[in-house]
């Protein structure tokens, strides 16, 4: 627990505020001051070098021009309202989880969720990949043994301006992914039996146990998973850069705002419109996140 | 008192050592060196070197030109006041004050281009009056023929200096007393010029014939203007003999090039007599 | 009650031996590593041993195994003269080699000899120029054809592709030549069509790509006429270029007002004037639109290696790349394949379109450039090495003979299939450049518009193209308007250069090399002056006429 000390006695505490000194000084520089620096460089044309040309508010009229911008907000929204209903299905795996008898199997089950995590994200992202081929590839190759396109029919999945976004959407189905379970699993762990017990007692069934004990007592959890979702959601642009290149798909329509900025910041050489939007995207994340803090409240 | 005196003995040796070190190589040795570096464009180890002799003309002259150069561009009107005093001071060895005020006037001139960066710093100096001055203290020299190309691009792109600046490019080859092979450039840009702004090709391939026959430096350059001499001649000019003549020595020279067969091609097609469109 | 602390403390003991005896074998294994990548014990040992590095991102067949073997030779040779120096080979993938590259530069410890990518302002910052060595004789060539030529003669370019036009500065050199073909899986086409004779002009091609996709169908199998890279629009540019240039080479003839070949200013002039019909520089889009349509289904999305298995896989007719991987696609496949020039576009085409035929490829494809950065420690030895590396004998055993890729040096005779990537060169036109690629954005744009063409179907493709096109007008406008200002930049970095080399010049002895190169330079520096001066006007004209330009109709066409 945390004491008052007075600032008269700090000198006998020094080694502590001495050990917290260094760690502090790396986010300074790693963190803060990349941030401040971008801020900064908003209001230039910037090479990333040393070209600087100072223009004011003319990267931030550029964006709110920018219709390509506007279109990959619109694009990121989709995919967070979809991030936000596959949040159910790791919380009901969880809950069924931790409602298993054994130990032994219930430990299994754990572990089977958990390897998949060793595969780096990158080797998912390529047989996703590989699965959208159009001639080749897993998907359309099981829909033609099922009979539902003809042999030399192919659907193009990340080429069709009508499916790319849906493929994307999809990708990662059945959208279980471990470490959603295992942070549901250990908000889960902490319900103390005598409220099961009580519960019990009072004629609750599995749905009602779920609805009105199990997920208001994991709404920290779930709130914690819900920002990082919309932060992680907002940011990334990766997944679309290795489907799509750096066109975001047939016409750009899967642009998101992170593609834009290493568009306009690596590929154009336009650092300094690259920070103004990535200083957009930082304000939305804040914004979205105050939302979330205020309204998604942990009962106790 | 024992320790006292041991601490003050080490002080001392240390204190002459660091003297000692802080010496280092002469100035002259410095003053060189820092010419060299910047010569390099190692505009770090320039500037370190010439804070060693700020006082000397030519610490003087390498400290300006890294302040104007360097690529942060954070120290323009510091390097500039800086060559302009060693420019303005008669004192200065001329070659000195040639190189300051060659940077000096070129670099305002690109400022005056660039007034919505740089404001009032762009109208602190006078790039016309400082090229001149370079011009009249070294008449024929490099220094001489760089201020001119300079001012003479400006006056020919401004329409109301525009002719008089035409006369005065073919006064300057007409009386040019200094070494030949500086001319080339100067004959690259009355070509391009007399184009641009005239059409005149009788003159545009005047220039770049002379030009051709006292050598450009680059290679290219040469390739390029060889062929544009023939090219000129046939479709600009109609001349036949002195296109078959550039044709031909393009050929000879480089025959492996992709307008060779555009070379070959166009001999051909005047060998038959087929009139140019 | 059982006492738990003192086993586990037991335990904890254990685990924390096992821990730091961890932490020592990984902290031996990196100084091994670092040892072995750094050159080897001897080099750690022996400071009077040279190290040098060069550094690529060629990962394609037989490139790294080529330049082991010049390694080799190279240390072997250097042996024998007294000079002990190890090399050593690193290999970066492209997607990362942009950054690393540009990390290594400004981290102050570059390689030796590296491949160039990047700016003008990076190369002229951090590289050193190579016009002083390039008029020399490469002392390697004793003993050959061109042991007579200056370094720079003895490239079939003049060294041109190595001329950076914004410094007019030599950079770097070239050490390999590419073209782009056609491999064909000669044993599909022939159940295909019946024949082995391989198509040569358009028409024919477009015939034997119908027939394929019918003996698809017909044999229910996937088949794809044509496959192409689509992911990075490679393919598409190719080929669009090629019949831009077949169909638009006359323009050059006429020229600009400066000189023969074409300014996107001075088309778009014409067209504005309507002196030139805006279909003329839209016919290409009819031909590429035709042949998209026997491309991969969702070819956009289809990378270099996912066509590549494709093709392996038997179900790709034809393949469009670059002789870059002509070794991996001919030895990997598990069938015949042939090799052709990309069929032309003879006067008899289905488009009813005037064509001039096969352009020549001399002068083009030249790639590979390698330079040395300023901060390197051993600037003659890298110097001596790449001179070493594009030498006749050795470039062509590690281009011709490991890589199966053309040499860019005079003199080289090839045989078998490389006769086929030889550049096309018996023909009388040269490639034109097409006004839509404005810049690299407006190249990037212009291929998107190709491609929507190649999947949308339009009835009315050069219109739907035109208009598609002028919908992105203003950034292509944006574009070439910082490129002016990045012009106006490098004008002033160049005076930058015109000063060092002034002061170099008045510093060194009168009458010394040293003095008369720091002279040359100047004189080239200036000299590449007009080349901006030209630029900026051009961007200019183009950016005025870019405005004119009028929606398909509105001007008669």
């Amino acid at each position: 627990m945390a004491i008052e000390v007075p600032f008269r006695k700090l000198r006998y505490y020094w080694p502590v505020y001495l050990l917290i000194a260094l760690p502090l000084l790396l986010v300074l520089v790693f963190c803060y001051q990349p941030i401040f620096n971008g801020m900064w460089h908003m209001f230039y044309r910037w090479d990333g070098d040393t070209i600087e040309e100072f223009i004011g508010v003319r990267n931030i009229v550029k964006m709110f021009q920018d219709t390509t911008l506007w279109w990959s907000f619109g694009v990121v929204s989709i995919f967070v309202v979809a991030n936000i209903i596959k949040m159910i299905l790791p919380i009901v795996v969880a809950v069924v989880l931790h409602h298993v008898i054994s130990d032994k199997w219930g430990y299994f089950y754990r572990i089977l969720f958990v390897i998949p995590m060793i595969i780096p994200s990158m080797v998912g992202i390529l047989l996703w990949k590989y699965f959208y081929e159009p001639n080749s590839g897993i998907l359309n190759a099981l829909l033609r043994v099922m009979g539902f396109i003809s042999p030399t029919d192919t659907i193009q999945w990340l080429s069709n301006p009508t499916l790319v976004i849906p493929s994307l959407v999809f990708m990662g189905f059945p959208w279980v992914g471990a470490f959603g379970v295992l942070i549901y699993l250990a908000g889960l762990q902490g319900i103390s039996e005598d409220i099961y017990e009580a519960a019990e007692i009072d004629g609750s069934n599995a749905w009602t146990t779920f609805l009105k004990i199990e997920l208001p007592l994991i709404t920290t959890e779930v709130r914690i998973n819900l920002v990082l979702m919309i932060i992680g959601t907002i940011q990334g642009w990766e997944n679309i850069y290795l489907f799509l290149g750096l066109d975001g798909g047939p016409g750009g329509i899967a642009t998101v705002p992170g593609l834009v900025i290493f568009r306009e910041a690596f590929s154009r050489g336009l650092f300094g419109y690259g920070c103004a939007v990535g200083f957009v995207i930082f304000a939305v994340t804040l914004v979205l996140t105050l939302i979330n803090n205020r309204f998604v409240r942990v009962k106790k | 008192m024992k320790d006292s005196l041991w601490i003050l003995a080490v002080t001392l040796a240390g204190t002459s050592l660091a003297l000692g070190a802080g010496t280092g190589p002469n100035r002259k040795d410095a003053s060189h060196a820092a010419l060299e570096a910047y010569a390099e464009m190692d505009y770090a180890q320039a500037e370190k070197l010439a804070v060693k002799i700020p006082d000397t003309p030519n610490g003087k002259l390498v400290g300006g030109l890294c302040d104007l150069y360097d690529r942060s561009h954070q120290n323009i009107e510091r390097g500039q006041k800086t060559l302009s005093h060693l420019f303005n001071d008669e004192k200065t060895p001329l070659e000195i004050r040639l190189e300051a005020g060659l940077a000096l006037g070129r670099t305002v001139q690109l400022m005056k281009q660039r007034h919505d960066l740089y404001g009032k710093s762009a109208d602190l100096y006078n790039h016309d009056e400082i090229l001149g001055k370079v011009r009249k203290l070294a008449p024929g020299s490099r220094a001489d023929r760089d201020a001119f190309f300079y001012l003479i691009r400006e006056r020919l792109e401004d329409p109301k200096r525009s002719d008089a600046a035409f006369k005065e490019l073919e006064e300057y080859f007409r009386n040019f007393k200094g070494e030949k092979k500086l001319l080339p450039p100067l004959q690259l840009l009355a070509e391009y010029e007399y184009i641009r702004l005239r059409r005149d090709y009788k003159s545009a391939v005047r220039h770049l014939a002379e030009g051709y026959e006292t050598g450009f430096a680059n290679p290219s350059q040469t390739r390029s203007a060889l062929f544009r001499l023939a090219f000129l001649y046939d479709r600009k000019l109609h001349n036949k003999p002195m296109a078959v003549k550039y044709y031909k020595e393009y050929l000879e020279r480089y025959p492996y090039s992709g307008e060779a067969v555009v070379a070959k091609r166009f001999l051909n097609d005047l060998g038959k007599g087929k009139a140019a469109k | 009650m059982k006492k738990k602390g003192t086993d586990d403390i037991h335990q904890g003991g254990k685990f924390q031996k096992l821990g730091i005896i961890l932490a020592v074998v990984f902290y031996i294994v990196s100084v091994i590593m670092v040892i072995r990548n750094y050159g080897g014990v001897s080099t750690v040992f022996d400071p009077g041993e040279k190290m040098l590095t060069i550094a690529h991102w060629q990962l394609e067949d037989g490139f790294r195994e080529g330049i082991d073997e010049a390694i080799s030779e190279y240390e072997k040779t250097k042996a024998k003269q007294g000079v002990k120096v190890k090399v050593r080979q690193v290999a970066i993938p492209v997607r990362g080699y942009p950054q690393w590259f540009l990390t290594q530069l400004i981290g102050g410890d570059p390689a030796d000899v590296i491949e160039l990518m990047g700016s003008p302002d990076i190369l002229n910052q951090y590289f050193s120029p190579l016009s002083p060595y390039i008029s020399q004789k490469n002392p390697w060539n004793k003993g050959t054809p061109i042991q007579n030529m200056s370094w720079r003669e003895t490239f079939t370019d003049d060294m041109l592709g190595g001329l950076d036009p914004a410094y007019s500065e030599y950079f770097g050199v070239s050490t390999f030549m590419h073209t782009t073909r056609v491999y064909v899986n000669l044993d599909l086409y022939e159940k295909a069509t019946g024949t082995k004779q391989l198509p040569d002009t358009v028409t024919e091609w477009l015939d034997s790509c119908k027939k394929m996709r019918e003996y698809g169908v017909k044999t229910n199998r996937p088949v794809i006429p044509i496959g192409v890279r689509g992911f990075d629009k490679g393919t598409l540019g190719q080929l669009f270029n090629t019949y831009n240039s077949q169909l638009n080479t006359d323009l050059a003839d006429v020229g600009t007002p400066y000189s023969y070949g074409t300014s996107v200013g001075d088309m778009y002039h014409q067209v504005n004037t309507g002196k030139l019909d805006v279909k003329r520089l839209l016919e290409p889009v009819k031909v590429v639109t035709t042949l998209g349509q026997y491309f991969a289904e969702g070819f956009p999305a289809i990378d270099l290696e996912q066509t590549k298995y494709l093709f392996f896989s038997g179900n790709v007719g034809f393949f469009i790349d670059g002789t870059w991987n002509a070794f991996s696609m001919i030895n990997n496949a598990p069938f015949k394949v042939g090799v052709m020039q990309i069929p032309m576009l003879s006067n008899r085409n289905p488009f009813g379109l005037k064509s001039y035929g096969r352009i020549t490829e001399l002068g083009s494809g030249i790639g590979g450039m390698f330079g040395i950065p300023k901060k390197t420690k051993n600037f003659d030895l890298a110097l001596d090495f790449l001179q070493f590396l594009t030498s006749w004998k050795v470039n062509q055993m590690v281009m011709v003979k490991h890589c199966k890729w053309m040499s860019p040096l005079k003199g080289v005779k090839y045989e078998g299939v490389m006769k086929t990537f030889e550049p096309v060169s018996n023909t009388s036109h040269t490639a034109v450049f097409s006004p839509f690629f404005s810049g690299a954005l407006g190249t990037r744009l212009t291929l998107q518009r190709l491609e929507n063409s190649i999947i949308e179907r339009p009835k009315k493709t050069m219109e739907y193209f035109w208009n598609d096109y002028l919908s992105v007008r203003p950034k292509l406008i944006d574009e070439v308007e910082e490129s002016s200002r990045g012009i106006q930049r490098n004008l002033w970095s160049i005076d930058g250069s015109r000063s060092a080399l002034a002061v170099g010049s008045a510093i060194s002895r009168p009458n010394s090399r040293a003095g008369a190169l720091y002279r040359l330079r100047s004189n080239i520096n200036l000299e590449g002056i007009i080349g901006r001066f030209r630029a900026i006007d051009a961007n200019t004209e183009m950016i005025e006429e870019m405005k004119k330009l009028k929606e398909y109709g509105e001007n008669g066409n």
